[in-house]
């Protein structure tokens, strides 16, 4: 039987990616939409800021399409992954950093995801990995 | 020191003072008795390594909420300067056409000619809610339709960056009330749980060690008199 400091202890490890949506939508989706919402884990909304969508779609074009929100992994001690092919192209083109066209995951450091979330504050998201942290 | 309190002191001091008898507890410096026993030991060792996981997550959300805070203030900053620029150009405008009008443009804009459309939302910034109330104008075609196209524009622009900045200014608030929220937790696990956990765990330890060097003083004994007998 978990005794109340174990049970409050689980909870806060479950809360830590609370701000995780259900379910992505693809950008193509997001554009069309009045209002650009989704629903997260915790019950509640979060609307994609429209001025980011279009950005997005002027950055990759009309053919390709995109799955949002772009998630950034926490790896822990300051490192930080995005991986697919997509979100790649895009965060490396924002950021201005040089990759080979094979990559499918880039790395970033906390100035660049500092500099990321400013300029895509609403379509981007931090996923915090326990199993990774507690490595 | 009442009388009460200082019954509770003897007590306590008894308490720790006095040997430990088989199947009774052992007292802490602070927090709840322990019972000297395996499982309870597991237990305590489950909880030590739960504790300290989740105190790692919190540092982590605690570094990563405090890059979103640079990031929301390096933004609020970019913001208020734009929002200065802007305003100064519509405010000059705006005497402009004020001494070209006359207050009926004012009056015009108070009596709700030109509507404000006012739209609600909430952002959710790594488990932060942000509410957000975006104004801008409905509908400028009153504006339009005297000529002043310009001016409409220069106004919307404005009103969208003061709402950018309010929502910059509101996020900054939040995350920093998130960040001091998570640093107490962080704080309490640190300095309370996990010291407190670490403490029962080595006076169970050191509760086992004991029963064992007891009994091995017993068989000890028990070999010595049975020597005695041969």
């Amino acid at each position: 039987m978990s005794s109340t400091l174990e049970r409050l202890l689980e909870e806060e490890l479950r809360l830590a990616n609370k701000h995780l949506p259900y379910r992505k939508i693809s950008l193509r989706e997001a554009l069309s939409r009045e209002r650009p919402e989704m629903i997260l884990r915790d019950g509640s909304r979060h609307m994609l800021d429209r001025k980011e969508l279009n950005l997005l779609r002027g950055l990759l074009g009309d053919d390709r399409d995109l799955e949002l929100p772009i998630i950034i992994y926490y790896l822990g001690r300051g490192v930080y992954m995005v991986s697919g092919r997509e979100n790649v192209a895009i965060i490396s083109k924002i950021l201005g950093k040089e990759r080979s066209s094979e990559s499918d995951r880039v790395y970033l450091s906390r100035p660049e995801v500092i500099d990321l979330r400013m300029i895509l504050r609403t379509t981007t998201t931090i996923v915090f990995a326990p199993q990774a942290v507690g490595e | 020191m009442s009388q009460k309190d200082l019954q509770r002191y003897q007590e306590d001091v008894k308490f720790i003072s006095g040997p430990c008898e088989k199947g009774g507890s052992v007292e802490v410096s602070i927090g709840p008795q322990v019972r000297p026993t395996k499982t309870e030991l597991l237990r305590l060792k489950r909880e030590l390594r739960l504790a300290t996981k989740v105190k790692d997550v919190l540092s982590e959300r605690l570094l990563v909420l405090t890059n979103e805070l640079m990031a929301r203030i390096k933004e609020a900053k970019l913001v208020r300067r734009k929002l200065y620029q802007e305003l100064r150009g519509a405010c000059l405008k705006y005497l402009f056409l004020r001494s070209y009008y006359g207050s009926g443009l004012a009056s015009a804009i108070k009596r709700g000619v030109v509507p404000l459309e006012i739209d609600e939302y909430v952002e959710n910034l790594l488990g932060v809610k942000i509410p957000i109330l975006k104004v801008g104008l409905e509908d400028y075609a009153a504006l339009e339709r005297v000529g002043l196209e310009d001016y409409a524009k220069d106004l919307a622009r404005l009103l969208d960056s003061l709402s950018e900045l309010i929502r910059a200014e509101n996020a900054i608030k939040l995350i920093m009330a998130e960040i001091w929220k998570t640093r107490r937790k962080v704080n309490a696990l640190d300095y309370v749980v996990i010291p407190r956990l670490k403490s029962n765990i080595k006076k169970i330890s050191m509760k086992f060690d004991e029963r064992e060097r007891e009994e091995k003083a017993r068989l000890k004994q028990v070999k010595a008199m049975l020597g005695e007998e041969r």
